[in-house]
């Protein structure tokens, strides 16, 4: 079992989300915002970050950095709806360079299954 | 010359418009497919419940498939584009796309010009712009008959009389590929020409089509500095010119 927490801006998807995991036998935390995100994992131990690219307040690609910053070094899947303009594809450019994984939504349960073992042993090597 | 800028513009804001909504769209699906998931898992002697979810999930699947297309027609920069040879991009696309035909229509390939050029462009909108075309020059010949399809090398000299409007309006002077693809089919009205391009413009019955197809030729061409003309005659058929700017530089 991992520990997971998912941020995402969408609490729809963030509960499903959660019945796949919690289903799947990890222990999942939710966030909306980035900077509670980046709160819970000064305060808690994870073994994977699941977040969204395209939301307000800061962009999945400034969570990674923040993250990175601040020594958190944990393996993270970038998910994404698609960009909305060309700002936007630079971000989910740069998302899929540096991010272990990126998945495009809507996402398949049997590939975010796949995507979170492979990321999870990944980190066990 | 107004009436195409104006177009232009119109086409811009509906690129982004229609990118907002894919997204909004794809946010929406997506607790769709791990809803539906957790369903199945619960109940899986429920014979109802499982054939109910995969109705679910191929309807879901189907609302994406048209998300891709409305996110294609409206990425202002696609795949990465690169210096690919010309003629062997065309005729490797060419033969993928025409796969996906039925038997009954034949597709004649006239045969290239030697000479080789190189495109700043992608195979994949290649096979794309290819597809689109095929098909939909199979869909209005109702699935039976011929498509002759062309490529040639032009040179083409701004406000050249004897051009198009497209030509003088979207082209710099210089050299380009011209593929054309022309069918027996059944045309567009005159009055419909202007409105081909239009996202979301379609001759087919609903559900058949999503009317991206034709923006998307438009919005490819237009990534790759080239341009697309249309002649058409109810009741005769209709070609598709394309034209992708070339040069003689090598990888």
């Amino acid at each position: 079992m991992a520990r997971i927490l998912i941020l995402d801006d969408v609490m729809d998807i963030l509960e499903t989300m959660s019945f796949l995991l919690i289903a799947e036998g990890h222990g999942v935390r939710i966030e909306t915002q980035a900077q509670d995100a980046l709160r819970s994992l000064h305060a808690t131990r994870y073994d994977l970050i699941i977040t969204d690219a395209l939301m307000p307040h800061m962009n999945g690609l400034e969570f990674l950095n923040a993250l990175r910053e601040h020594g958190i070094l944990i393996p993270v899947i970038a998910m994404s709806g698609g960009a909305t303009d060309s700002y936007n594809e630079h971000i989910l450019g740069a998302l899929r360079d540096t991010a272990t994984y990126f998945l495009r939504k809507p996402i398949h349960p049997s590939s975010l299954c796949e995507a979170v073992t492979q990321a999870l042993e990944g980190e066990k090597l | 010359m107004k009436t195409l800028e104006r177009q232009r513009e119109k086409m811009e804001s509906l690129g982004q418009l229609a990118g907002g909504v894919a997204h909004e769209l794809n946010n929406m699906l997506q607790p769709i497919f791990f809803a539906v998931d957790a369903i199945q898992k619960r109940a899986k002697d429920d014979d109802v419940i499982q054939a109910s979810s995969k109705k679910i999930i191929s309807c879901t699947t189907k609302a994406a498939d048209i998300i891709e297309d409305i996110l294609a027609f409206a990425r202002e920069d696609s795949d990465h584009l690169c210096f690919i040879n010309m003629k062997e991009t065309f005729e490797h696309a060419l033969s993928f796309s025409k796969d996906l035909l039925p038997k009954t229509i034949q597709v004649s390939l006239s045969p290239c010009p030697k000479s080789d050029y190189w495109a700043w462009m992608n195979e994949t909108d290649m096979v794309r712009l290819l597809t689109n075309l095929l098909t939909n020059a199979a869909d209005s010949m109702e699935q039976k008959g011929k498509i002759d399809v062309k490529m040639d090398y032009i040179f083409v000299l701004k406000d050249d009389p004897n051009r198009p409007e497209i030509i003088n309006d979207v082209l710099k002077s210089g050299r380009y590929a011209c593929v054309s693809v022309a069918d027996e089919g059944r045309g567009f009205p005159r009055e419909e020409i202007e409105r081909i391009f239009d996202p979301f413009y379609t001759t087919k019955e609903i559900g058949e089509g999503t009317g991206l197809g034709l923006s998307i030729v438009h919005n490819i061409l237009k990534n790759w500095k080239g341009g697309v003309n249309v002649s058409s005659v109810e009741g005769k058929g209709t070609v598709f010119s394309l034209y992708i700017p070339v040069c003689r530089t090598e990888t």
